[in-house]
């Protein structure tokens, strides 16, 4: 019987995860996201993650390329790691910033550089390895930003 | 090279016991000729004064014999001499009733002889084989002498002998028959120029022994003082080089020391550079792993788990594992002590480096530019040119962070000449200011602080370069940066 109860809270808690998960996803869903990463097997696991919850994810390979993309498109948040070639994706932050204050910027970085500036420049800094709950935090901040 | 000490000690000594051998036998040798030489001249004196007192007696002999005698009052002491009973005129009477006998020039001589012993005692004494007067009989050694003048063409003899504990010196010298000599011995069948007798002298030696040991105890008092001198100074050289030479071996193991502590600081310093290294080629692999984790946990909250996803997942993050694990490969070999020198090529070694570095320098977005051309390969310890590598990039790297350059860059060339290869490691970090470049070799010297620099990379660089590789490591400024320069012989 206690084991019954023990098992049925226990599943009961999963139920709730499951279902707040799914209730962000269709709350975010609708926005564009833009993601720089330049390490292909980063983007590409990262990408898969996004698209998981959002509709529209475009993805860049460097800075220049993200901030070309972003000039194109209107994009809710940006996804952003910082050390890149050709642009860094703290100039990219500063350019994109300029342009679109309202944008909700998310850093996943593994540099240890400029850290400060990078806290001062993003909505969100995540250090690298990113965790399940650092996701989920993203996407409640995104929630809570754009009131969803 | 400890033993390289020793080995000068070692003939340090031989040296000295040669040197110290050389000086006994000049010295020991010099004072024997010295002694040799007093001997010699005690000998000469004797000889000389016997010779002068035979010189007097002739002397006085012959002015007896140039008058053909003298005469004198016969007394006790002076009576007619027997001997020349013969001759005419051996007695005068004066015309006042006087006597007077005639001397002859033995008969003088003897008594002048007998009551005057000349200087130094020298005892005069006039003799021969074929005598007139039997008092006048040779001794033992007199007839020595006397058949030698017989026998051969000398003149003259002479000998040292002892007689009752005493030295004496015995000097005989022939007498020549003259022609005044025949007037009183022409009855003994005498002719001119015959060896008919001589005239010996003795003198005993006591006197010119004490001068030859007066002499000897001078020298040898002379030659204590030397000797002793000379001891002390050799002595005090010697050990004057000994303790310099104790004195270098030491400073050379303290130096040696010194730098082994400093090598084990530099080894941890690289130890710990090493470990941030590992860090950031283990971040990426690591944070992917994450990301398809994160994919597996969000299929599995949205319901939407399928099986070949989740597959594809797990195969993305064995590859990843393989990524770790090969990083831990790379640093293993990094940290393999170098057992024996080994044939290998400068870029194989720097490509070795830089699989380390690499990673590093990519997450700081530093640019890396190579170009090898290097065929020829070098027998070196290739760990420690290695970490002369890490220690230069990781510097530059450190450089380009703190003043933060954009468009950072190291460039790497790696070229021969007819001698050697040549490693330039370049960075666009501004370059060294000029106060501070003359000192990036020496130990302890740091600009990054206490905190983050040891003050030994580049020290123990030059060290590892100039005394390991036989090589050279120099560093100047170029345009935007600066340039290293290493330089190893074929």
């Amino acid at each position: 019987m206690m084991v019954l109860v023990l098992r049925l809270s226990f599943q009961s808690k999963e139920f709730f995860v499951d279902k707040k998960i799914k209730e962000l996803k269709d709350k975010v869903k609708e926005l564009n996201i833009l993601y720089c990463e330049d390490e292909d097997d980063m983007r590409l696991g990262t990408e898969l993650f996004l698209n998981k919850f959002f509709v529209s994810v475009d993805s860049a390979s460097d800075g220049k390329i993200g901030f070309d993309k972003f000039k194109e498109k209107k994009y809710h948040v940006v996804f952003t790691d910082i050390m890149m070639p050709n642009m860094d994706g703290l100039d990219m932050l500063k350019s994109i910033s300029e342009i679109d204050k309202d944008i909700f910027t998310v850093t996943l970085t593994a540099s240890e550089v400029s850290e400060d500036e990078i806290k001062r420049i993003s909505d969100l800094y995540f250090r690298k390895p990113i965790t399940y709950e650092n996701m989920i935090t993203v996407m409640e901040k995104i929630v809570d930003k754009f009131n969803l | 090279m400890n033993k390289q000490f020793d080995l000068k000690i070692k003939r340090l000594n031989n040296y000295y016991i040669k040197f110290f051998i050389i000086i006994n036998m000049i010295v020991f040798t010099s004072l024997f000729l010295i002694i040799l030489n007093e001997y010699e001249h005690r000998n000469n004196s004797a000889l000389e004064n016997a010779k002068n007192s035979f010189t007097k007696d002739l002397m006085f002999r012959k002015w007896v014999s140039s008058h053909g005698g003298v005469y004198v009052f016969p007394t006790k002491r002076t009576p007619p001499n027997p001997y020349l009973k013969n001759i005419k005129n051996r007695d005068l009477f004066t015309t006042n009733g006087k006597t007077l006998t005639l001397m002859n020039p033995a008969y003088t001589l003897r008594q002048l002889m007998n009551e005057f012993k000349g200087m130094y005692g020298a005892k005069g004494h006039i003799t021969s084989l074929n005598l007139l007067n039997p008092n006048n009989k040779p001794s033992e050694w007199e007839i020595k002498a006397l058949q030698k003048f017989e026998n051969s063409n000398k003149l003259e003899y002479h000998e040292f002998l002892d007689k009752d504990n005493q030295e004496y010196i015995y000097y005989m010298h022939a007498l020549i028959t003259k022609k005044s000599c025949l007037k009183c011995h022409s009855q003994q069948g005498y002719k001119v120029g015959d060896i008919r007798g001589g005239i010996s002298v003795v003198i005993p030696m006591k006197k010119y022994n004490k001068d030859f040991f007066n002499a000897i105890k001078k020298i040898i008092i002379i030659y204590i003082v030397f000797y002793i001198l000379a001891i002390f100074g050799i002595y005090y050289t010697y050990k004057t080089l000994k303790e310099s030479i104790v004195e270098q071996k030491k400073l050379y193991l303290e130096n040696q020391k010194r730098e082994e502590i400093m090598l084990t600081q530099s080894r941890n310093a690289a130890m710990g550079e090493m470990i941030s290294m590992i860090a950031h080629q283990w971040r990426q692999p690591i944070s992917v792993i994450a990301m398809w984790a994160n994919n597996i946990e969000a299929d599995v909250d949205m319901d939407e788990l399928d099986d070949k996803n989740c597959k594809e997942y797990a195969s993305n993050i064995i590859i990843q594992t393989q990524h770790l694990s090969k990083t831990i490969d790379d640093f293993k070999n990094f940290f393999r002590p170098d057992k024996s020198k080994e044939n290998i090529l400068i870029k194989d070694v720097m490509e070795d480096c830089l699989s380390v570095v690499e990673k590093s320098l990519q997450n700081n977005n530093i640019n890396l530019v190579k170009s090898y051309e290097n065929l020829t390969e070098v027998n070196i310890y290739s760990r420690e040119l290695m970490q002369v590598y890490i220690n230069i990039i990781k510097n530059a790297k450190e450089a380009l962070l703190e003043k933060s350059i954009k468009n950072a860059k190291i460039v790497i060339k790696i070229y021969e000449n007819e001698n050697s290869i040549i490693t330039e490691i370049e960075d666009n970090a501004l370059g060294i200011e000029s106060d501070v470049i003359g000192k990036i070799f020496e130990p302890y010297f740091t600009t990054k602080g206490v905190k983050s620099g040891t003050g030994l990379g580049l020290y123990m660089s030059k060290t590892i370069i100039n005394k390991h590789l036989n090589g050279e490591i120099y560093v100047k400024n170029i345009d935007d940066g600066a340039c290293f320069k290493i330089i190893i012989p074929k």
